[in-house]
This record gives C-alpha cells, structure tokens and sequence, in this order.
C-alpha cells in the first residue's frame, strides 16, 4: 500500500508557461547570435567541419540524451523493473561501438555530408531509395517522440494542456535551428549536457535522501513483484531488442554521420567513446525514478509521464523546476539535432542530388532554412493526435532502423557485399521487424528486423565475388556554384 | 527569412483553433481494461463517463482477488485531473479493479468490477531470444573491433 497519496501538480500552469517562455527566448537568441557566422552552406550545414575535442563529447552525449533517456528509460523501468533501467543504458553501447566507425567514415568519406552520400555511393540508387525511406520514417518517429516528450513533461509538471507544451517546444527548436545551423546546435548541445548531468546528480541524490532503497524495496516486493523479477520474460525480450535498437540508431542516422563528417579527425573516435561513457549511468538514475512510484502513491496515466511526476512529487516546486530544466535541455538539444540533420539529408540528398544541381550555396543555404521550418510544422501536425505512447512510438521505428546495421557495418568494412543484398536485407529486415512489432510487441522489432537483415546480408557476402573500391567513396566535393562564379559566367 | 518569420507568425496565430477540447459524452461511469490477456504484466484503466466540468474528489482504484471484494489489497489515486492509470509489475493471476470516489454532491460512487488476466510470456520463449540476440551483439561488436583493428584492408 502507498504511503502517501499524491493527486496534485508540482507547478502552476502560470510558472510552467513562463519557464518555457524565458528558456525559448534564451535559447533562440543564443542560437541567432551563433548563426551570425555561419557564410557558407558547409558552415551551416556541418559547422565548417571543424569541431574540437570538448563539444565533439558534449554534443555526441547530449544529443543521445533525449526523451529515449529522460522520459522512455522511467516509462521502460516502470514497465520492466530494473531489467529495463539496466537494459535502457546498454544503449550507450550504440556510441561507443560508433567511435570506431566514426574514423572510418572521415577515413573513406573526407568530402561526405550525409549518411545517404556512402549508401548512394557505396551500394547505388536501389539501397539508396531503401535507406532515405527508412531514415525520413525514422527521423520523423523521433521528432514526433521529441514533440510528444515536450507536451507530455509540461502535462505531467503543471497540468498544461499537451498541445501547448508541445507546439512551444517546437517553436523554440525551430527557431535557434534555423538562425544558427549546426554551429548552433553544437554549442547549445555543450551547455545542455552541462546542465543534464549536474541535474540528473541533483535529482538523483534528492531521491535517494528522502525516500530511501530499502523503502522502494519493499513496496516493489508486496505489490508490484515481477519489476524486481530478473527472469521477467517481456523484460528479457526487450534486453537486446534495445541494444539493436540503439545500434540502428545511431549507425545509420544522419544526426551521427554529420556529427562524425563535422568533427576533426583526430576527435571524432574519441568523442564518440567518451561521450557514449558519459551517457551510461543516465538511464541508470533516471530509470530508477521510476521505481520509487508505487512507494509515493503516483501512478501516472500514461507510463510515459512517470519520470517527471515522480521527481517533482519527491523534490516539490524547487525540484520541478529543476526537472523542467533537465528534460527541457534533453529534449532541445536531440530535436534541434534531429531536425539539422534531417534537414541537411533533404538538402544535400534529394534537392542539391537529384533536383537542383546548380544550386548556388546561398540557394543551398535559404532552401535548407525552409526544409527546417517545413519539418517543424509537420512534426506539429503529426504530434497533434498523440498517437501511442513514447516507448511504443520509438520502438516502432526500431523495426526500421535496425535493419540497417549490417549494410552499414559490413558497406563500411566489406568489399564483397552487393547493393541488391543491401537493399534486399534493409526491406526485407523491416518488413519482418515490422510483423514482429504488431504480432508479439515493441520489444522485438528491432531484434528480428537486425536477425533477418544480417542473415541476408551474410548471403550475399557468401555469394558475392565483387570487390569494391574503396576509391569510389571519396567523391570529389561538388562545389555549389557561387554568385561570382555565375556573373563570371554571365 | 522575413518569409520564415511570415509563415511562423500564421503558425501562432492559428493556433488555438486547434485547442478548444471536446465535450465529454460519456454520462455513466465505467471502468475499462485491457481487452485481451495481459503478457507484459502491465496495462492501463480508464474510468469513463465523467464530463470534462464534472469535480469527482478522492478518485481511485481498487485492487482485489474476487468479484465481491471482500479484501481489497490495493488502492492506487489518479493524479491530478487524468481519469486513466497505468498500473505494472504484477505477476500471473486474474485481478479485479473498480474505481470509486465521491461525486459532486459528496455521495460515494464505485464502479461495476472489470477482471484483468496476466499471463506472461513462457520464460523458454524470452530465452530463446535473449540467446539469439546475445550471439548477434557479440558477433557485431566482435566484427567491429577486429574490422577497426585491422582498418578494414584485410576484409572481404
């Protein structure tokens, strides 16, 4: 039984508005002084591909924090106990195993923009249309996430109605993205992973002083028996179906390669690996969060909203606010990631490729500004209905994602896999990770989409006698045609 | 980008159109489950029928064994104003829930009684998975290191 029963909001609808009003304003001004110096589409685009050491390991940390880490990874432990607070952090695993494979990218790919760039050059037109489906599925599940994350923290904090939280979150990211790029993006990401990991301490140490392991323990042990369980079967199944998700994630999204293509080459491996250990203990405190509900009485109406309620009903008004902050950063500084990178996808891959080839660097420029702002209206739209709940949301992507990391893995490391088995393995291992997410649960789309992607994949290895050269992949940089270059030729 | 600054602008100024709530239908209460068999061990209730300028007090779930109630082992409150909860961690079992509560006039009020069966998966079948994405993870991340090491020259 509860010992306390909590019905009531940690902050005022008044208080919940003006934070997000003050932190928007910050965060857009911030974001237009740093856009200031952006002059060519490749500033704009990859932050002139020169970021050091220190904001390569801020921003790989701080954008993997997101609404995966502070909202899904308590959603997950209240949903699988400790095996899904535990299970939740092996997704750190995502960024270490990148590290490598991020200095392989800058090795083969010095002139690259975009994670469409290798797949188009390196497995050709028929994996390339496989990928960007995946990749614009993928990226708009987590915008949507992202959306969704903001209305739901400000509902769970203050009562405020979802849409209102979730259209200001928007607004916000939107805008310092389309006035700074990813120079903006970057540098904001370094202050929000300060402000995360000092939080998340705060919140944690709170948490643990004013209600106590043993407590929880045995709350959790009378009534709610099977999250303490290690042998909870939905939990074990959701173990490595995590991990895989994770994996595919990060592998294949443009929100890494770009952040690989940007950064100098000699950080790029260690940024990844420091940032992946940074972001392992964080679905760890945040997780356990969670499990203090039962013990507090709070049962959230959607399991999605337990982190936030949880640590504002134990810290009070002071502690909501520092929760605000925290997730606020979180979720800012993974959508205004998501949305440069989606953005850059459109721009480089589809418009500058296919449409528009004598696009100038101003043109390039404006149109990405514009891809920006039309992939914030649409994220709105599709965040309006609320569809499902984060972890579902998310994982329904997984099936997408995952079966990526073999053609990604072996394009980067194998001569002999062909681009038919590549695309071959991307559908076919989506198609079954989606069956697999409607006809048992979320937590094993991933893992069956990855199974059979990797089984295909093997095939055509086995079968294949080509030999790709590795040449091919450093694509002379195609140069925007500049204004001078056009009155010269006028 | 004074275009962008239109087109935002129009964005805000629509906005509310888009907030105004719907009237609750619903004028008798109810309790709803999961439909089917639950296999996770967590689910979600909703308590229907309360219109949205209704000030129902003291609202929450009870959990017993039997349909009558003669014992019940849980009680779990609705936070703030939601009428839905998400409950998880339960075992095997067939468990009864009603909501109750006092309504306007300050009368008690409690709902007719909904069963929720929890089954979980067959712990063979979750192994069986653990083990065959143990054995992927340790062949990719096995790859990946070798594959780093030798910096992709001798492979394929």
């Amino acid at each position: 039984m509860a010992e306390t029963l909590t019905t009531e909001y940690a902050l005022s609808t008044e208080l919940g508005l003006t934070l997000v009003v003050l932190f928007g304003a910050a965060w857009v001004l911030f974001g237009y002084w740093l856009g200031r110096k952006n002059k060519t589409h490749e500033d704009f685009a990859l932050a002139g591909r020169n970021v050091g050491f220190a904001f390569a390991a801020a921003t790989a940390m701080a954008t993997w924090v997101t609404s995966n880490t502070t909202l899904v990874a308590p959603q997950l432990t209240y949903q699988f106990g400790i095996w899904g607070m535990v299970g939740y952090s092996f997704a750190a695993l995502g960024l270490i195993l990148f590290a490598p494979l991020a200095k392989r990218i800058k090795t083969l790919l010095p002139n690259g923009y975009t994670s469409g760039d290798f797949i188009r050059l390196r497995f050709g037109r028929m994996s390339w249309h496989v990928f960007i489906v995946i990749s614009v599925v993928y990226a708009f599940g987590w915008l949507v996430s992202l959306g969704m994350a903001g209305g739901i923290l400000l509902e769970a904090l203050s009562g405020l109605d979802y849409h209102l939280g979730m259209t200001a979150i928007l607004i916000i990211c939107v805008g310092y993205t389309l006035f700074g790029g990813l120079r903006a993006v970057i540098a904001t990401d370094f202050i929000q992973a300060l402000i995360i990991i000092i939080g998340v301490s705060i919140i944690a140490w709170l948490l643990i002083d004013n209600v106590g392991l043993d407590t929880i323990h045995a709350e959790l042990g009378s009534d709610h028996p099977k999250l303490l369980d290690v042998l909870f079967p939905a939990a074990i199944m959701f173990l490595f179906n995590n991990i895989f998700f994770g994996l595919g994630e990060i592998f294949h999204s443009n929100v890494w390669w770009s952040r690989a293509l940007a950064f100098k080459k000699t950080v790029a491996f260690k940024a990844f690996l420091v940032g992946g250990l940074l972001w392992l203990p964080i679905p760890i405190v945040t997780g356990f969060i969670a499990l203090a509900a039962p013990q507090l009485g709070i049962f959230p109406p959607s399991p999605d909203m337990v982190g936030p309620t949880v640590a504002a009903g134990v810290l009070g008004q002071v502690g909501a606010v520092v929760v605000f902050i925290v997730v606020f950063s979180a979720l800012a500084s993974s959508l205004d990631s998501l949305l440069a990178a989606t953005s850059d996808l459109v721009t480089r891959d589809i418009y500058h490729q296919h449409l528009r080839k004598d696009a100038s660097d101003k043109h390039l420029m404006r149109f990405n500004r514009y891809t920006i702002l039309g992939l914030g209206i649409l994220t709105w739209l599709l965040c309006m209905p609320r569809i499902a709940t984060l972890g579902a949301l998310l994982n329904f992507a997984g099936a997408f994602v995952a079966s990526t990391i073999f053609p990604i893995l072996l394009g980067l490391y194998n001569r002999r896999l062909p681009g038919r088995y590549a695309a071959a393995a991307m559908a076919i291992g989506t198609a079954v990770g989606l069956a697999s997410y409607f006809i048992i649960g979320f937590y094993v789309a991933a893992l069956s989409s990855c199974a059979v992607s990797g089984f295909i994949c093997a095939i055509g290895v086995w079968r294949s006698r080509e030999q790709f050269d590795w040449q091919q992949l450093d694509e002379a940089p195609e140069q925007p045609v500049t204004q001078t270059d056009k009155e010269q030729v006028q | 980008m004074p275009g962008i600054i239109r087109i935002l602008i129009i964005i805000i100024t629509v906005l509310p159109v888009f907030f105004s709530a719907a009237e609750a239908q619903h004028k008798e209460l109810a309790l709803e489950g999961p439909g089917a068999v639950v296999k996770e061990g967590y689910f979600t209730l909703n308590l229907i029928g309360i219109a949205d300028d209704a000030n129902y007090q003291q609202l929450e779930i009870e959990q017993s064994t039997d349909e009558a109630f003669t014992q019940v082992q849980s009680r779990f409150p609705f936070l703030g104003t939601f009428r839905q909860i998400s409950l998880s961690g339960f075992n095997d079992g067939n468990y009864w829930f009603r909501a109750r509560g006092l309504s306007n006039d300050g009368t008690e009020f409690t709902t007719a009684p909904i069963a929720v069966t929890v089954q979980h998966y067959p712990l063979w079948q979750a192994l069986t998975l653990f083990g065959v994405g143990a054995v992927m993870f340790l062949f990719v991340a096995g790859y990946i290191l070798l594959a780093a090491r030798c910096g992709g020259r001798q492979h394929g």
